[in-house]
Order: C-alpha cells, then structure tokens, then sequence
C-alpha cells in the first residue's frame, strides 16, 4: 500500500481554463488539499473581459459552496448575484398562459405514497386547485421576497429548494481570489496544447507565452478541450445536437427592473426561445434560434423586438451545442464545463454540472497518474447525470408541442431519446417516475415539470384511494396552510 | 381512474413470513371495504421460516405497519443483534465483525477507513473495530439502544433482532388479521389461468383448493416459498441458477440450549464445504450448517452441526434443500412472487426478511390496478432484480475473498470468477480504497468496508486528502476514538440483563402452532 503524499503519488494539480469552471475547480481542490502538499496551478489569463451572461448554480443543497466554506451572503453581495426558485414558462404546455415550474417538492407524502398521486386523484374528482398550491417555493416567487432559510429543521421549509444566478465572470474572479488565498498558483498565460507521454497520459502543457506547464494531474475547463485531445479516446462523443431545435443563441444585457422575479423566464418564440435571467443590477435577455432558419441580424432584430427594458450593451452571440464526451476522465486529466458536455441553458446550467462534478472528483482524488477504476467510475456517474439533465431539459420542449391531453406514443418515440419517452410514457400511463441517483433533478421536479406543463397521468398509485379521506384532505389542507404561514412570515 | 379498474380481490398464496408480512402491510395501506385480502395456507406444510436472524431495515418495516417493538419482542422470543461475526473466513483463525455501525468518523470528507488503513502503514496494531461501538459491545455482551444525541458515540449504532421467525409470523397473522385479513385453511390443488391484458393466458384467474373450494382474485401473491406455486409451475416464470458463484445448496438446521452467556450478535463461522449459523433467541439457540452436496452429505453435514454445538441440541437435525438464485421476473402478469417463490439468498449476511420486505415496499410504491400497465410492472422488476444482485455480489465476496486451501470446496470458492459487478467493485477498492455503492442500495459504504477489510482485500494506495493531517493529529483522533468507544460501552448494561427488563417472553414461550390453534 503506497503511503498518501509518497513520491510517486499526484504532487501537482494544474487546472487550465479562464472560465467559472476553472476557478471552481481551483478553489475545491485547494480547499480539499489544503495542508496536503500537493501543489495546485491554475492556468488560465485573467483578461478582465466580461461576457454578457447569466447562470443558475447550486440547485438545492448549495452543497458546492457549504463544501468550500463560502459565506453564501457574501459571494452574493460581492458577485451581485440574485436568487431563482424556478422558472416560468410562457407557451408552453397545453396552457397558453404562464405557469411557474418551482425547484424544490409540493406537498408531502401520506401513507408511503408520493404526494402527486394524490393531487392528480383530487383532480381527477373535479377539484381546480393549482398545483403550485402546495410548493413553498412557488408561493416564495409570488411573494417576490426572499431570505435563504438558515439552520432549518421545518419540514414544510425543507421542501424549498433554490439556485443562485451568477454572473460568471464576477464568480471566476470571485473563485479565483478564493483559491489564490488558498495558495494556488495563478499562471497569467493561455495554454496551445498539451503533450501526451507513455500509457496515455499528459506529460505538460505547452503555453501560448513559449513555456511549458508541467504537472502530475490535470483538469480541463478549456471551452475546447485543448488539454483532453492530445489523448485516445477523447473523440468519443455523444452528440445530442438532433434533439435539439436551437443551435444559436444571441443575449444582451438590459437595465434592471424594478422588481425582479425570483426566477427565470423562458418563453416559447416562433424561432426557438426566449430567456430572461435577472442579476442584482441587470436582466440578461436571450433568444435561442436555429442558424439555418435565422440569420443572426434576424436574430438580434427579433431579440430586441421581445425586450423589455431597455438594452445596455452589445448582443452577443454564443453557439448552442448539445453532447456529452463519454470519457471526461481519461489518463491523468479530468475534463469539466463545456469539455465534458454541453447543453443549452433552459434549466440546469453547464456551469452547475461542472459544480457537480468537480464534487464528485473530490471524493474521487486519484493516488496515481492511472487511477482507471476511479476514472471508470466517475465516468459512469457523470453520464447518468448528463443524461438526465438532457432528458429533463427535452422534456419541456416536448411537452410545448402536445397537442393537449398528453402525447401520444408514437411522437414521443420518434422524437426522443428513449429513456425520456419511457419516463413521459410511464408517467402518463400511471404517475410513475424513474429518476436515477445521480440526477440533477428530483422525482418531485420531474413531477412538478410534468403537472405543471399538463401532462396528467391516466391513473396514479390507487393506494391514494384507499386513504382516509378525511385524513387526507386534512393533511393536504395543513401543508397548504404552513406554506401560505412560511411564505406570508420571511 | 375509474373505479372499475380497481385492484378488489388480493389473494396470498402461503402463509409463512412472507405471506403475513405481505399481509400485515397490505392490510395497513388498503381499505378493506374497498379491497379484499385473503391467505390461504395449509397447517399440513411446514414453514421454512427463513430468518431468525435480521437486519437493521426491520425497524422500518415494523414500524410502517404499526408495531411496538417490545410487544413484539416479548411474542417472538427476541433479542438484540449488533452485527455478525464472521470466523475463519479469509483464513481459519480470523475472526471479524459485520457490524451495524460506523466506524470512526469522516474527517475532512474523507471516510474513515483512509485514516485507519493510514495508522496501520504508521505501525499502530489496533484492529478496525476497535473504533466502532458494536463490535466493542457485542464482544463485552454489552447492549443498549442507541442514543439520539448525534454528539454522543453511543448514536453512531443500530440493532436488528434475532427471533423466532413462526413466532413472528405468529404475530403478524394477529395483527392482519384484526385489520379484516381472511385466513383460509387449505392445500392447493389446482391452479387455473385466464387471459390477461395481452391477450395471452398469462393471468391467474383462481386456485383450487383440496375441498373443491374455488378462489378467485384480481391480483395474486406466491408466497409459497420453494414450491413457487403460481409463479413457477402455473406460470412458468423460469427461475435463474447462481450456482456457479454460490455452490451451497443444502442447510441442516437444529436448535440447541442457551449457554450462559447472551450474544448480543450473530456468528457465521466457516466450514470445510460451507459455514454454520449460530443464533442466540431468549429461549434457545438457532443453529444452523449451509454447505454444497458436492462435497458433504448430509449425513456429515448434521455429524459436524451436531459436534459443533455449545450445548446440546433440542431437536433432531432437519436438512433443506434449495439453489441459490432469482425468478427471471419476480412479477408476471398479476402474479408476484415475495419470499423465496421469488429467489433465494443463502442467511450468510441475514438477508432473507430483508429481501420479502423490499419486495412488499416495491410492491407498495408500484401497486397495480387491473390494467397492469406493463411499464410499471418492468420497472418494479428491474428495482428487485438489482436488488437481488447487489445482495448476491455482497455474499459471493465472503466466499471469493479467502486465503483457505485446505478443502475442494475452498479452492474453488478461491479460484472461481465473479460476477463483473463485483469485480468492478473490488478492483475500485483495490485501486484506491474507493467504495463504488449507491445510497438506494442496502449494503453500502461502511458495510463493504468492513467486509472488504474483514476479509483481506487491502488497497494499494488510499485517498490523497489523508495527507492534509499531520500523522501525528490522526494518531491522536484515532486514540480518542478509540477511547470514547471503550468508554461508552462500559456504562451499557448487559445484553441478557436489557432484555430481561425490556422484553422479556413468557416464561414457557408457546410454539408457533400452538399460538396458530
């Protein structure tokens, strides 16, 4: 057994990537081997330069931020970042109106049967009540006020769930200062590629200023994976581009509004999508097309057609891709961000996947340049996760071309991937769900998604009939009243 | 949902524990007004009563359906369990705990077992569980239930139940029953299909019973163990063989008297062509041979049981045959098999209520009306499917894990490939002391840990956040465990005295058929 820190262990960790997700990576690894001896570089030039964009992270448990010890107050204040505690959507669903899917769970079980069944039984027997009813964190987004709850043990508060909405480049540098503290070195150059030794590993990397980068493990947050290609297998690639309308995506920031919603908006347009994702002091607007339909002039004619406020700023342009490399992992060098998949920004964020997964590495820090078994595994988990975030993105797509009651099989099969017909298909079919692990979103989101977006399951668990019906309307009844209470006391 | 699609008639085939478990929890979630149960079993056929020895998971079950722990306790001749001792596995002369317990704890995000595993390569010589409450307790016969203080070491434990399973079963008929369960007394005869959803004859529309009586139903459980009544010869839902990693294939049981002193624990002691069971109840001693027919009679296999008693035996030595293995599907059509109608695990790692109390919670969570949608079906079997396999991985590593050469039955345990799963998991350990499990299955981290270490399976190197502490700070933590643990076990009362004053049974406690007259 190789004793931990011995000499032909992982001495130095070399992070390349000017974006959010370097800094992220950066700042777990120096926290996570802090007083360890390992050396951690970051690679990547601090150009001072900002995109115009927004991003939601950290869903639920802020459980990237609570693992680093960041006061969540104050990367807030200094970010000027802002809360979202869901997302409305408009025109989507058979509803043409606007309707809010929350994070977080509605209601609570009764008698081991999940909350929806019983919901979509009351339904089923006439009652109007919306579903949003019975979500904490919906009621939070029509109150428009909102503290993060601290130290909760309140079990109706444990069903609230919400993400930050960060500007990436004031949380690169935000994360970039962290790990500087922390002692990570910060390389001011960009890297040109990297040089694979023996054994299908990375020996160095070249810079773009003449030197050279050496390093014992490394991690790619590079937007086009310049450290991963240099080994075999890094061209293995799930392209999910066909299950996607929108390839492009054109975004300007607009001056704040008076009161902001607590969450995001996504609005169905003729082209593809809109999105308004709103900061502290400014709202990013986004509009989602397909280059060969839309030319970019069109695009930016028609984005500022929709605007709200007025523009600050240039549009950009960014390109939307959807895959997923099955091998981050490979030999000595783990990619993360855009180097390990890319998916458009309606409902989970690359940047939170690679949150995730630079989690994920934490647990799984190699004791050698050729770790395969962890390397394996890691790999298996971030394909679950990726997936399912694809499926529970393509979801909402598929459920705004529903003709109204449902979709009938045949579409779904056609148009999806499989796990995603069989998950709309059983849910329809009977309210059932099938939510893998490692998934970014719950079995109570995917619910939420799906009722809220109309899509009512013919039948449900028939153990929600067989419940004291007095008792359950009771416990419906005193949920409904502690989140109106919860909602009315922050 | 129109009611007309609504589950009426529920029919349980086999009493035993996995037909009054079913029962017992089916009638806690249905309305009887709005759905029938009935369970019809024969006092002509034996019970089986797999069990005897549980696992923490229990609690959960007893409390979903309503029962009080000391009640219970009293009407099954119960008493505590903190883990299993597994002896001369790896090695004869070792000896080590399963316990239901952690094990230190995280330091830094990083399991504890990185740190121990550390100490040793810095020369300590303090065996693992030293710094885990219930191997402590159970081998100071030392037992009380835990403590809710998370601050408190004497929070970091669990307890299962050793009992006796006909006396359980007992207990959930009474229970079932005032919740309106029907019994009927009889022997099948006959069983007879009907078409179901598909179009195919492949639903089971009513079983026959000796008398001519009838009985029909909506939904139909085998819970006739062994014999897989409907799932088996009437479906004909083929049955998976895993012989090849798990080659036991009979058990010899006998109870013996109690010695003086009551182990708050299980043993599972190696053999020379399998292992032996040793189940401390209040009023006997369960015992137990598993082993492979290949190499042993049965005659050997009792002559062994028998002179490896501690006391003398009660009853005459009864041999069971079985093959370890899984229903291909565990539900077909509107027929689900629970208990070991549906597979068979050998009790190595106390597994068998376990197994029939997923199946019914499955069955809870994927309940059926009478359009059977066949999605809902598959998924529920895919869920019981891999839980058999996790479980299965679990016991084959015991056997594969050995250094023993010293009978046929060893060396091949020794030298046979296993399942790709369980490779997968033991190279992961191998590589870097990472356990690869799942939070949704029932063995994980701590539990493979203990057995991966218990039977030798050392890493080659370990979690490179080890060395953000100075050796000197984990030699001190590690000491402080230690010491805690040692300490807090002391003020723990004795294991015969806590069940004396907690739940003690009558003193003669009745036998399951005179409880069922």
């Amino acid at each position: 057994m190789n004793r931990p820190g011995s000499a032909n262990g992982i001495r130095h960790i070399v992070i390349a990537g000017s974006g959010a997700e370097a800094a992220a990576a950066a700042a777990a690894l120096a926290v996570s081997l802090r007083n360890s001896g390992v050396r951690i570089s970051l690679v990547g030039p601090v150009d001072g330069q900002s995109r115009v964009a927004a991003e939601r992270v950290c869903g639920g448990g802020q459980a990237f931020h609570r693992r680093l010890g960041i006061d969540e107050e104050e990367l807030i204040r200094e970010t000027a970042a802002s809360y979202s505690l869901g997302t409305k959507f408009t025109g989507f669903g058979t509803a043409s109106e606007t309707v809010l899917v929350p994070r977080g769970a509605h209601g609570r079980n009764i008698r081991l049967v999940p909350f929806h069944h019983y919901w979509c039984k009351l339904r089923a027997a006439g009652s109007r009540e919306e579903y949003n009813e019975y979500s904490l964190s919906a009621s939070v987004v029509g109150s428009g006020d909102f503290t993060p709850p601290k130290g909760n043990t309140d079990p109706v508060v444990e069903t609230l769930a919400y993400d930050i909405v960060v500007d990436p480049d004031l949380y690169a540098i935000y994360l970039r200062n962290f790990a500087a503290k922390l002692g990570v070195e910060i390389v001011n150059d960009s890297v040109s590629g990297s040089i694979g030794g023996p054994g299908g590993i990375i020996e160095c990397l070249q810079l773009v200023g003449g030197g050279r980068q050496d390093g014992d493990f490394f991690v790619d947050c590079t937007s086009d994976r310049q450290l991963i290609c240099v080994l075999d297998g890094s061209d293995d690639v799930d392209d999910w581009s066909g299950w996607f309308h929108c390839d492009r995506m054109i975004s300007v920031l607009t001056r704040k509004q008076p009161k902001p919603d607590l969450c995001a908006h996504v609005i169905a347009a003729e082209c593809g999508w809109l999105r308004r994702l709103t900061l502290q002091n400014f709202t990013v607007e986004s509009l989602a097309f397909r280059e060969e339909e839309f030319d970019d002039s069109d695009a930016r004619t028609s984005l500022e057609k929709n605007l709200k406020h007025p523009p600050v700023g240039k549009p950009e342009l960014t390109a939307l891709r959807a895959r997923s490399w099955r091998r981050p992992w490979l030999g000595n060098c783990v990619a993360l961000g855009p180097a390990a998949v890319c998916l458009e920004p309606t409902l989970i964020s690359c940047l939170q996947l690679a949150l995730n997964a630079t989690l994920r590495l934490l647990g799984m820090l190699p004791a050698a340049r050729d770790n395969r078994m962890l390397a394996t595994e890691f790999n298996r988990i971030c394909a679950e996760e990726h997936a399912g975030a694809r499926d529970y993105t393509m979801l909402h797509h598929a459920l705004r071309d529903q003709p109204g009651g449902g979709l009938p099989g045949e579409t779904l099969r056609r148009s999806l991937p499989e796990t995603l017909s069989r998950r709309i298909e059983l849910f329809q079919a009977c309210g059932r769900l099938i939510v893998g692990e490692h998934e970014a979103f719950t079995e109570a989101e995917w619910a939420s998604s799906m009722l809220n977006l109309g899509l009512l399951p013919a039948n449900w668990n028939p153990l929600a009939d067989m419940a004291d019906q007095d008792r359950v309307a009771q416990s419906l009844k005193s949920f409904r009243d502690s989140v109106r209470q919860r909602s009315e006391s922050r | 949902m129109g009611e007309q699609d609504r589950i009426r008639r529920i029919v349980i085939v086999g009493g035993g524990t996995a037909g009054w478990m079913t029962a017992a929890a089916l009638s806690t979630v249905l309305r009887e007004d709005l759905c029938t149960i009935e369970l019809i079993e024969s006092d002509a056929i034996g019970i089986v009563g797999v069990g005897e020895a549980t696992i923490p998971a229990i609690h959960d079950f007893n409390r979903k359906i309503g029962l009080d722990e000391q009640d219970f306790m009293r009407n099954t001749g119960a008493t505590f369990k903190l883990g299993i001792e597994f002896v001369d596995w790896a090695n004869i002369g070792d000896a080590y705990m399963h316990p239901f317990g952690r094990y230190g704890f995280d330091l830094n995000g990083v399991a504890f077992h990185h740190y121990w595993l550390h100490s040793q390569q810095l020369g300590s010589k303090i065996p693992y569980a030293e710094y885990c409450v219930p191997p402590v307790a159970a081998k100071r016969g030392r037992f009380a239930l835990p403590l809710s203080d998370p601050g408190s070491v004497l929070s970091t434990y669990s307890y299962a139940f050793h009992f006796d399973a006909s006396l359980y079963a007992a207990y959930l008929r009474r229970h079932s029953e005032t919740r309106g369960v029907v019994r009927t007394e009889g022997r099948i005869v006959d069983v007879s299909l009907r078409e179901g959803v598909s179009g195919n004859k492949d639903f089971v529309a009513s079983v026959t019973l000796e008398n001519h009586q009838v009985i029909s139903g909506d939904l139909f459980i085998d819970c006739s163990g062994f014999r897989a009544l409907l799932i088996g010869k009437a479906l004909g839902v083929p049955y998976r063989d895993w012989q090849q990693w798990l080659p036991c294939d009979r058990a010899v049981a006998a109870p013996s008297a109690n010695p003086e002193v009551l182990d708050p624990y299980t043993r599972a002691t190696a053999r020379s062509a399998g292992w032996q069971w040793r189940i401390p109840l209040q009023h006997r001693t369960g015992n137990g041979h598993v082993y492979c027919s290949n190499y042993l009679s049965d005659d050997e296999a009792s002559a062994m049981l028998l002179a490896n008693l501690e006391c003398e035996a009660l009853a005459e030595p009864r041999v069971l045959q079985f093959v370890a293995g899984r229903r291909e599907n565990c539900w077909s059509g509107n027929c689900i098999a629970i208990g070991l109608s549906g597979g068979f695990l050998e009790p190595l790692e106390s597994t068998s209520i376990f197994l029939i109390q997923a199946a019914i919670m499955k069955l809870i969570e994927h309940f059926p009306d009478s359009t059977f949608n066949a999605a809902n079906t598959r998924i529920f079997n895919e869920s019981i499917n891999r839980m058999f396999e996790q479980i299965r991985d679990f016991i084959i590593f015991h056997y594969k894990a050995t250094n023993r050469d010293d009978s046929a039955f060893w060396n091949y345990c020794r030298t046979m490939p296993v399942p790709e799963t369980l490779d997968y998991r033991m190279r992961a350990f191998r590589e870097r002391g990472h356990v690869v499990f799942s939070r949704r299955e029932l063995f994980i981290e701590t539990n493979w840990v203990a057995v991966f270490l218990g039977q030798g399976l050392v890493p080659d190197a370990l979690d490179p956040r080890v060395a953000c502490l100075p050796d000197g700070k984990i030699t001190n933590v590690l000491d402080q465990i230690r010491q805690t643990v040692g300490l807090a076990v002391e003020t723990l009362p004795g294991h015969a005295a806590f069940v004396d004053a907690y739940c003690a049974a009558a003193p003669e406690p009745a036998t399951a058929s005179e409880m069922l007259s």
